[in-house]
Parts: C-alpha cells; sequence; structure tokens
C-alpha cells in the first residue's frame, strides 16, 4: 500500500507540465545521441549537465534519466538500419536486426525493438519501484563505517569491469579521488594543492568541466582522427537508409518475440544492480541464452527477431537496475549512473538512502517520470523512426565542431569562470591521450564523484570508532561489506592466477 | 619476443608517474592525523601510491590490444591542430571574449576536418550565433565578453 501511494505521489510529480516536457526532451535527445554514432549517453548527459542548472532538482533528473532510457532505444534504429550501433549496447541488435533490415523486414524488426524495449523498460521500472525503496529503508541504517566501505567497494568493483586492464582502470580511479582532494580539504577546511600561481584551483576541480573533457573534447579529438584517417571514398560513400514499406510486426513475429522479451527483461533487471556497464553485458548474456533456447538456433545472426527482442528487452531493463543502487544508496556502479548522480550534487543534494525520506519528490517523480518516458518512448519512435534514421548520416565533421561550442558554454556557465574551460580543454585533450594509451576514463569519473564521500566518511569513521578499526569487523553491516570488498579484490586476482596456469599449461 | 608498449602509453603512463610523485610529495608536507582522526594527507598519500603502482605497473606490462599507435599523415595534423585550438582558446576567451574567439575555434577545427572554408565559416557564424542567442539572450548566462567587449 505504501509503495503505491508513494508511486502516486511520484505520478503527481512526473505529470506536472514541465516533468512531462523534461521527460519528453529527454527522450528525444536521448533518442538522436543513440543515433548518432559516438557521441554515447555518458558524452550526452556530460555535455548536457549544465543545461539542468536552472531546472529544479526533479525536473533536471528526469531530464537526464530521459536522455539515459532515450539512448538505450536511439542505438538499436541504426544498428539495424545501417548496422552502425549509435552506442555499445546496441551492438548486439546489429545481429540479427540488420539481417532483417536487409530482407526487407525493417520495419518490422524496428516495432519488435520498440515494443520489446517498451515491455522490458516498463518492467523494469515496476522492479526498480519494489526494490529500490526496500533497499534504502535497509541502508538508513548505516553509519559512516559502512558508507566508508560501500564507497571503497564501488571503487573496487567498476573498475574490474570496464572493460580496460584492472591495473590502469585502478590507476585512474585513484587519479580521480587525487582530482576531488584538490581544493578545501571536507572535515578540516584546509586548502590542499593549490599554488598560489593558480588561484582558481583553491575551490577545487569541478568535475563536469572534467567530465565534459573526458567524454566531448576528447571525442572531438578522436573524430578529427577517425574522420582524417578515412579514405575520400569512405567519406563520400555514405549510406542508404532502407526504405519502410511496413512498420507492423506480424502475429508470428510477436508470438517469437514475448518470450525473449520476458526473459531479457529479468536478466537485464538483475545484471543492471551489478557493478559495471550492465546495459552492455546483459545484451550479450540474453542474446547467448536466446540462441541456446531456439529450436532454431542457426536463424541466429541470419534475421532471428528473437535476436532482436531479447537484447533489447534486456537494456532496457538493466538501464532500471542500474538506477537501484544509485537511488537506494547513493553509490552509483556504473559511469552513467556516476554522472546522474553528479546532476543530483549540482542542485546540493546529498544522495544516499535518506533521498527517498528527505526528498520524495525527486525520488518517486524520477521513478514515476520513467513509466511516462517509456511510453513517451514508444510514442515517438515508431512514428519518427525515419528521421532518426537520417539524423545517424550527419557527417562528423558538421558534428564535432559544434559539440565544442556545447563543451565550452555548459563548462563556463557553471561558475561563470574561464578556470572552468581550462579544465575542460586540458580534460579533452588528456582524454585523448588516455584513450590512445587504452584507459577507459569512467573510473576517473566515479574517483571524482565517491572520493569526497570516501574521505568524509573516513574521518567520522575514525572518530565514531575511537580509531579501533577492527571494530568494524564486529559491526554486520560493515562486515558483510568488508567481505564483499574481498571478493572484489580477490576475483581478478583469481582470474589472473587462472589464466596464468591456463597459458603455462600447453608448455608442459 | 615481447610486443613494446605503443608510444602512447608509454607517455600516459610517465606521466601518471610524475602525477602520482608529485601528489605523493606533496601530500607529505600535510598532517597524516592519528588512527582517531585521520588528517588531510592521508587519502592522498594512499591514492597518489595506487595511482604510482598502476603506472609502474603499466609502464612495465605486457602490450594490451587497446593501447592505439599515435595518428600518422592528415589524421596526425587534424589532431595535432584541433588539440592546439582547443589549449589555445582559453585565453582567446579571456582577451577576444565568446564570440569572437568561439568562431574562431569552430571554423578552426571544422577546417582541420576537412571543411571547406565557406562552409566552415557559415557552421562557426550559424553556431555561435544561435548559442549567443539561445544563452546570452534567452537563459541569461553570462557569456564572457573579453578585453574588446563582445
Amino acid at each position: 500500500m505504501g509503495i503505491w501511494h508513494d508511486l502516486l505521489f511520484g505520478f503527481s510529480v512526473a505529470l506536472q507540465p514541465e516533468n512531462l516536457l523534461a521527460a519528453f526532451l529527454g527522450a528525444l535527445v536521448g533518442t538522436v545521441v543513440g543515433v548518432l554514432p559516438g557521441l554515447g549517453p555518458a558524452g550526452a548527459i556530460a555535455i548536457l549537465l549544465p543545461i539542468t542548472f536552472g531546472m529544479n532538482a526533479p525536473t533536471a533528473l528526469v531530464m537526464l534519466a530521459g536522455i539515459y532510457y532515450g539512448s538505450m532505444y536511439g542505438g538499436s534504429i541504426t544498428s539495424i538500419l545501417v548496422r552502425v550501433p549509435g552506442e555499445a549496447a546496441s551492438v548486439v541488435t546489429s545481429l540479427d536486426g540488420y539481417q532483417m533490415a536487409r530482407q526487407g523486414r525493417a520495419g518490422p524488426a524496428l516495432a519488435i525493438a520498440a515494443l520489446a524495449s517498451w515491455v522490458a523498460g516498463t518492467l523494469g521500472v515496476l522492479a526498480l519501484t519494489l526494490v529500490a525503496p526496500s533497499l534504502a529503508r535497509f541502508a538508513l541504517a548505516f553509519g559512516p563505517p559502512e558508507q566508508l566501505c560501500l564507497a571503497a567497494l564501488a571503487l573496487l568493483t567498476l573498475p574490474t569491469v570496464t572493460g580496460s586492464s584492472v591495473a590502469k582502470a585502478y590507476g585512474l580511479a585513484a587519479l580521480g579521488v587525487l582530482i576531488a582532494t584538490v581544493g578545501q580539504d571536507p572535515t578540516g577546511g584546509l586548502v590542499r594543492f593549490a599554488p598560489a600561481a593558480v588561484p582558481g584551483l583553491s575551490r577545487g576541480i569541478d568535475f563536469v568541466p572534467v567530465v565534459m573533457g573526458l567524454y566531448g573534447v576528447a571525442e572531438v579529438l578522436r573524430t578529427a582522427e577517425e574522420w582524417m584517417g578515412r579514405s575520400r571514398t569512405d567519406k563520400t560513400d555514405m549510406m542508404a537508409v532502407p526504405r519502410l514499406s511496413r512498420l507492423w510486426p506480424d502475429r508470428d513475429d510477436l508470438r517469437r518475440s514475448a518470450g525473449p522479451t520476458g526473459r531479457g527483461a529479468v536478466i537485464g533487471f538483475l545484471v543492471g544492480l551489478l557493478p559495471g556497464p550492465g546495459n552492455i553485458v546483459s545484451t550479450y548474456i540474453s542474446y547467448v541464452l536466446e540462441r541456446r533456447l531456439s529450436k532454431q538456433p542457426d536463424e541466429f545472426g541470419r534475421g532471428a527477431v528473437e535476436g532482436v527482442a531479447g537484447p533489447e528487452a534486456a537494456n532496457n531493463a538493466a538501464t532500471a537496475g542500474q538506477l537501484v543502487p544509485l537511488l537506494a544508496l547513493g553509490i552509483p556502479f556504473s559511469s552513467i549512473t556516476g554522472l546522474l548522480l553528479g546532476g543530483i550534487m549540482l542542485h546540493g543534494i546529498v544522495p544516499g538512502p535518506r533521498l527517498m525520506s528527505d526528498h520524495p519528490e525527486l525520488f518517486w517523480g524520477l521513478i514515476a517520470s520513467m513509466y511516462v518516458g517509456n511510453v513517451v518512448l514508444l510514442v515517438l519512435n515508431l512514428p519518427l523512426v525515419g528521421l532518426f534514421a537520417r539524423i545517424s548520416l550527419l557527417r562528423p565533421n558538421l558534428l564535432a565542431p559544434v559539440v565544442l561550442v556545447f563543451c565550452v558554454i555548459g563548462a563556463f556557465s557553471l561558475n561563470n569562470s574561464v578556470f572552468d574551460v581550462v579544465v575542460l580543454m586540458v580534460a579533452g585533450v588528456v582524454g585523448y591521450l588516455l584513450h590512445k594509451a587504452g584507459y577507459e576514463p569512467a573510473p576517473l569519473v566515479l574517483g571524482m564523484i565517491v572520493g569526497p564521500l570516501l574521505e568524509a566518511s573516513l574521518t567520522q569513521t575514525g572518530l565514531i570508532l575511537d580509531g579501533q578499526w577492527s571494530a568494524m569487523l564486529q559491526r554486520p553491516l560493515s562486515a558483510a561489506l568488508l567481505g564483499l570488498m574481498l571478493v572484489a579484490v580477490l576475483w581478478p586476482l583469481s582470474r589472473w592466477l587462472l589464466r596464468l596456469l591456463l597459458v603455462r599449461e600447453p608448455a608442459r | 619476443m615481447r610486443p613494446r608498449r605503443s608510444g602512447v602509453a608509454r607517455l600516459v603512463a610517465l606521466l601518471l608517474l610524475v602525477t602520482a610523485a608529485t601528489f605523493a610529495a606533496a601530500s607529505l608536507q600535510l598532517s597524516l592525523g592519528t588512527t582517531q582522526k585521520p588528517g588531510p594527507g592521508v587519502v592522498p598519500l594512499v591514492s597518489a601510491v595506487f595511482l604510482g603502482l598502476a603506472a609502474v605497473t603499466a609502464l612495465v606490462g605486457r602490450r594490451r590490444a587497446d593501447e592505439g599507435e599515435p595518428p600518422a599523415g592528415a589524421a596526425a595534423r587534424a589532431v595535432l591542430v584541433v588539440a592546439a585550438l582547443v589549449l589555445v582558446y582559453p585565453a582567446a576567451l579571456a582577451w577576444f571574449g565568446f564570440s569572437i574567439a568561439t568562431v574562431a575555434l569552430v571554423w578552426g577545427a571544422a577546417r582541420a576536418l576537412d571543411l571547406p572554408a565557406r562552409p566552415a565559416a557559415l557552421l562557426a557564424v550559424g553556431a555561435v550565433g544561435v548559442s549567443v542567442l539561445l544563452f546570452r539572450v534567452a537563459l541569461d548566462v553570462p557569456l564572457p565578453t573579453g578585453l574588446v567587449g563582445f
């Protein structure tokens, strides 16, 4: 009863005109971003964060979340029509979706993708509605020692699942924490690492220009390299968008998609709860599972409708799953939820288990807006699919310079300071070099966001436990979290040992 | 023979190592506090040690597939031009203001990306014009005017 009452309150927030508009604009921008190769949801959220400064917190978060789940659907459009995944979570969809398009079934493939996204997205939000409040209530028992463990756990787990090497990922997470320590010490007020020659450093380095640089400006540099590295024929060889003669799937398509959609929703939500890029990983799991369960596994890769429905359902449900730790614990387990967390903090709201009780309009407004947003996506995407497909053909040399303008305005308007523009540009060049050296920037962002929480809870824990740090093992929750941290450290170590043994095996 | 790490990977690892050493040295100047009240130097020092270890691992470890080679030819020129533009831009922003500096930035980046001069100029003026109308006029964002007041 309580949850449904609160959800109704959430709908009263989500259905306010400005929040409805934010959900619509977020879903629209997200779809466009998903369609455009290169500029992923993290980049789009980073670039558009400053636009939300003038909005109230629920409206801002509704819009940013709309961009997130909108991009999940947008990515599938170009995957299916031109085999160019707009973002990583749509790579699997292109395997069968593009084959369906080549067989003249682009319309049914897009419709199945939209329907599976809508059904699984809604089921995912329903699960979020049920799970997040219970977890948040449970997490109210968390004190500084548990918060310290949670922050450390986030720093220990996300870097191991980002795709780059574990050492590189931990290094960047540590760099993120270091950058966050520049400026005033959160507990004592001492100004650190700010030489007098650089006065801007004394107020610290804001994470917004860093993120915009890492994802926006660095992307422009990468585009310059890729675009100029192509031959002239490659540049002019623009891909043709298939004609959409028939949009609606037939009864057989719908029957074959029902099971994969349901299973994809469950897989997506559960994988989304775990640290890491759940919306990408879940698509692969769903695809492999559907292929194993199929009576015609040979059809996969040749236009099996199950290969579109399952992964599309999974990546949309994972979006809701990833919001559970963010809303209930205030801890981001992925780079995108880290950016959403940053969006909350920019409005002066402290995320964490008290978010639900202290800011119910934000907590429940966001959840309710996701039900609305999923409907908006369905209504938006079916009729406008042809238009979105054409946006994907926008030449990168027109788009990239405009991204720079957005980044500059966003960074400057944060504090009306040129220093933030300096940070933006330096972060952009550093981001490009990091990318070339095989580093994924997500751990750095996470380090910058979680670092201050880690430092504050470290000091508070020291005071609470009176310096007896072993007492953390006597607190059941912190002991359990310490156990999880141990697993997080030992897991990659055991994989490394196993690999070492397997590599040596043939030499015997 | 073990494949050599790419030049960029070695450069980045070295830069990270220098950063770690600088932060570690500066952290040691701060108080480390006690077990009851950790000082402001603890978290930066521990993080610097982690960063240093990671940088050393990246320097001596095996080459990974995700490491790219530096761009060559036209691609390298484009990256260098855009990188130089973005690094010089903040100074131009302070001196010449948003409109002039950003038109130059967008035009330069578009040219580096092989857009002919006239479309590049149209793109630059259009993007900046729309931005000024939207942000300075409509949303009242005080975009910098610089020393020339524009």
